[in-house]
């Protein structure tokens, strides 16, 4: 019996990732939502299980220890709806990020409008190999065909038309892509998405008919200068569904007892994303990554609005892509040991083959670490062009992957950040510890309020407040004056240099005011312009980067040595 | 934990379905004894496509019908050469076939023609007997014998003669390792270092290479090669493991089949080295749980490719060296410290 949203007051979250497969559970205490617990086990969708069911049985019998709630009968089935003793739960929601590339395949008419939107769109998704043409770049029919048949496509996303503008151009694509279908085998025949000019909407749904399995969005590119993509992005997370109900045994069982549909894990951490730049206003807007093992999802939203890009590199299955486009040395640039550089690509590449492991020593794990810097690096730069970003300046900054969660100190973490983000200004840093945020993002649908106050709650950490001055000055060069009152008269006041870095102990919970006096030419923050204000402490208490942005390296191997070493002791990595 | 099992056995039954990329025709029929390389299947693949004007190409009017100057149909197949067009009775123009080619679609005098490939072929992969046809997709091939598991391969297929170079499990392989003598085998050798030693198999025109590890630098390289490289530990220069050492000495100098393709975890279809051997077997378990007394190789350093026995299986989650948590499995080697590996990071031998 279907238990209606508003009566839902637990919840099991599944997120069947690369990796792991992870179960949470929230529930309310006190009339508030709250994460109790979670676990996960190794994701079993890779051979020989090749369904979801293994890895989701153990993540939640280790759920059902960590929780000390029953949450499965005799015969291994959920307990939904939870019973009168407390037993299993009232609600189940499911994002997802594991599987095989999917193709996906856009077309657009101009490269800088609707090619360019619908390829933002298709690569929203983690797991998909995003391929791209338009027509004005690929006039003649016969290449087009040959596009569509080379990329071998899973997918294939039109867009091209505004309200009411070219209808001819897209007949005649519609009429390549329908000959090109023809040519795949019966079972491999891609799902069509169109997302242009919907006058032609019914047209196109009548000649794909017994072509291909057709869908029909709004159109992502509505007027010239004005995208949308947030319709046709339910669209793709329902075809990605389908195909990945088809990939994964045990998925369309799941669906079926579901609150919600299950959604693409980047699509649940948008929401969330999306939200927390609408609690947080400024036009700085907040930042989201996750790292996960074979995708990096970056999200940027600025009062509500968001821009989402998910590359194929990570530090699992994502290391093969990486490697191959990146040279080793932008990775080992980040160790203190330079001998480390065969040893570092050797791991590195047997990591890619077995990507559920984990680093057993300190210096597998430091080479994961400066790995992770450079896919956030690279994954930033990609995003930053995606969404046309002029500076890396965000209020609110939430990192979420195990290779960021589960470090043994969070200086750890916080490096790993300001080393591949490098952001500019004044920004709070948040641990999503858990790895809960694509989870909590599915439950939005069912009730609003669960993200809400589970946010609220001590689900997240907070890891720092980082104050990274914009400056052009010569190293050692003193930049910043900062006095930090924590209250009771206590006082401390320190002359920042120009190339250090600099952190000021303060633990969660606890406030300081905070007080900056810039030198000449010294901005402290792009966006909020005073100079004096409270900030909130963290794990790694408050920290005022002035290393420089971008951030340069010594290119001497021992003083590289020196300033890696010295940066990881402040931060106490 | 479940987790999935690499094989090295020396007695078993193989069975592998080889399936066409695309619909096409089974080449083999039930209880067919079939080699390595034998072709058990072939289908057509989609091919590049070329748009031909008629009328353009014979300089006619597009007011010209069509019948006059073609009677070619759309789904007909031509040869190279063949014609497509013609008109002229004294002095002839004539449009010909590009190559061979099927026809797409004509509209408006202009022809659609995808050049047709050369048929895909489906190999067998290893000596064996046709167990199961899935007449026009798929083949079972089965045989018994030994079954040696890689983790990686570069993509090709050969069978020959093995020939162990290898003198003890740590011995790396170089160029001194191989010699003209070993002209057309498929040799088997430790780890390698050095480009040098690769360039020595294409020298002495190997078949192919079996060898325990490369240096990650040599992987671009190996994919070039024309003849099949498979790595039976990965990457970095890693010892091979006692059990396939073992069984490399075993069949030195008995006819093997190497499939080097890359390991797709979501099917299983792993690289490996099939050496048929008459007797029987059953067959050898995909999946299992890690128990005491599980014999287990690890995967990552520490330790990359020791085999050992695990002595105890933790309770909860314990803190291994690099700082982070697993669950974690003690495991006992013959010349290694009794050591703590996370699960993960264990891969179960049978």
């Amino acid at each position: 019996m279907a238990i209606p949203f508003t009566k839902v007051i637990s919840l099991l979250g599944i997120e069947i990732g690369s990796c792991n497969t992870r179960a949470v559970l929230f529930d309310q205490v006190s009339g508030q939502f709250h994460f109790l617990s979670g676990a996960s086990a190794p994701t079993s969708i890779i051979h020989p299980f090749r369904n979801i069911n293994d890895g989701l049985l153990q993540s939640m019998l280790e759920l059902q220890g960590s929780s000390s709630r029953s949450l499965l009968d005799d015969t291994s089935h959920l307990i939904l709806p939870s019973l009168a003793d407390g037993a299993g739960v009232d609600g189940l929601v499911v994002a997802f990020s594991a599987g095989s590339d999917l193709r996906i395949l856009t077309i657009g008419l101009l490269p800088d409008f609707s090619a360019k939107s619908a390829a933002k769109l298709a690569s929203s998704i983690p797991g998909c190999r995003v391929f791209s043409f338009d027509l004005a770049g690929t006039p003649r029919r016969v290449d087009q065909m040959d596009a569509i048949i080379s990329s071998e496509p899973d997918i294939i996303l039109i867009a091209g038309g505004t309200d009411h503008g070219a209808i001819n151009a897209i007949q005649e694509l519609g009429e390549v892509i329908i000959q090109a279908c023809k040519s795949f085998p019966p079972e491999r025949i891609p799902t069509v998405i169109f997302a242009g000019n919907p006058i032609l909407a019914e047209e196109m749904v009548e000649r794909f008919q017994n072509v291909a399995r057709f869908h029909c969005a709004s159109n992502i590119r509505p007027e010239i200068d004005r995208e949308d993509l947030a319709p046709a992005m339910e669209v793709l997370a329902l075809v990605v569904r389908e195909k990945r109900t088809r990939q994964f045994e045990g998925l369309q069982n799941l669906q079926k007892i579901c609150s919600t549909p299950p959604i693409p894990s980047s699509y649940g951490f948008n929401r969330v994303v999306r939200y927390l730049s609408m609690r947080y206003p400024s036009s700085k807007g907040v930042l989201g990554i996750d790292l996960g093992g074979s995708s990096t999802t970056m999200i940027s939203a600025v009062n509500g609005t968001s821009e989402i890009s998910v590359t194929s590199y990570g530090v699992g299955a994502g290391l093969k892509p990486f490697l191959e486009n990146r040279q080793i040395e932008t990775v080992t640039r980040w160790l203190p040991e330079q001998n480390t550089i065969q040893a570092a690509s050797d791991y590195l590449w047997q990591k890619s083959l077995h990507p559920q492991t984990i680093p057993a020593t300190a210096e597998t794990l430091d080479i994961e670490q400066a790995a992770a810097r450079e896919i956030l690096q690279t994954s930033m730069f990609i995003h930053i062009k995606q969404a046309g970003m002029k500076k890396v300046c965000f209020e609110l900054i939430l990192a979420s992957g195990s290779i960021l969660t589960r470090t043994p100190q969070p200086g750890e973490a916080l490096m790993m950040i300001l080393d591949g983000i490098q952001p500019v200004g004044i920004t709070s840093i948040i641990l999503d510890k858990n790895c809960i945020t694509p989870i909590l993002g599915a439950t939005a649908p069912i009730n609003s309020m669960i993200p809400v106050q589970v946010i609220d709650s001590s689900a997240y950490t907070n890891l720092a407040t980082v104050i990274s001055p914009i400056a052009k000055a010569k190293p050692g060069t003193p930049i910043l004056r900062v006095s930090i009152d924590y209250g009771q008269s206590s006082v401390t006041h320190l002359d920042v240099k120009m190339g250090s870095l600099v952190a000021f102990p303060l633990p969660p919970g606890q406030t300081a005011n905070i007080l900056m006096e810039p030198a000449r030419g010294v901005v402290i923050d792009p966006v909020r312009k005073a100079n004096g204000f409270k900030v909130f402490g963290g794990l790694c208490g408050v920290v005022i980067d002035a290393r420089g942005r971008p951030l340069v390296l010594p290119p001497e191997d021992e003083l590289r040595k020196q300033t890696l070493q010295h940066w990881a002791s402040i931060l106490g990595a | 934990m479940v987790m999935p099992i690499s094989h090295f056995t020396a007695q078993t039954r193989i069975r592998r379905t080889r399936t066409l990329p695309a619909e096409g025709e089974i080449l083999v029929r039930r209880d067919q004894k079939v080699n390595a390389m034998d072709s058990v299947g072939s289908c057509f693949l989609p091919g590049r496509h070329e748009l031909i004007d008629l009328y353009q190409s014979l300089g006619l009017s597009r007011k010209t019908s069509l019948e006059s100057i073609s009677d070619r149909k759309v789904g007909e197949t031509l040869q190279k050469g063949d014609v497509l067009a013609k008109t002229g009775k004294v002095i002839k123009r004539i449009v010909r076939a590009p190559g061979d080619c099927y026809i797409e679609s004509i509209k408006d005098g202009k022809v659609l023609l995808e050049i047709l490939n050369p048929p895909f072929e489906l190999k067998a992969g290893y000596d064996g007997f046709i167990q199961e046809v899935k007449p026009n997709w798929a083949v079972v091939v089965e045989t018994y014998g030994c079954l040696i598991q890689g983790v990686w391969g570069n993509g090709r297929i050969a069978s020959g003669l093995l020939v162990n170079t290898a003198k003890s499990e740590s011995e790396e392989f170089t160029r001194s390792c191989v010699d003209v003598t070993m002209r057309g085998a498929l040799v088997a050798g430790g780890f390698c270092r050095n480009q040098d030693s690769l360039e020595a198999a294409v020298d002495f025109s190997l078949r192919g290479l079996i060898l325990s590890s490369i240096s990650s630098t040599l992987i671009r390289y190996v994919q070039n090669l024309e003849i099949p490289v498979i790595l039976l530990e990965g990457f970095g220069a890693v010892s091979l493991n006692p059990l396939a050492f073992q069984l490399l000495n075993q069949n030195d100098r008995h006819d093997a089949c190497v499939n080097a393709c890359e390991w797709d975890i979501y099917t299983g279809k792993r690289p490996e080295v099939v050496i048929p051997l008459p007797g029987s077997g059953t067959d050898p378990r995909d999946g299992g749980r890690i128990r005491q007394g599980s014999k287990v190789r690890v995967r990552v350093p520490p330790y990359t490719g020791a085999v050992g026995v695990v002595v105890q299986i933790r309770e909860g989650s314990t803190t291994i060296h690099s700082g982070l948590r697993g669950n974690c499995a003690d495991v006992k080697f013959d010349k290694l410290p009794t050591t703590s590996f996370p699960l993960t990071n264990l891969d179960i031998l049978e």
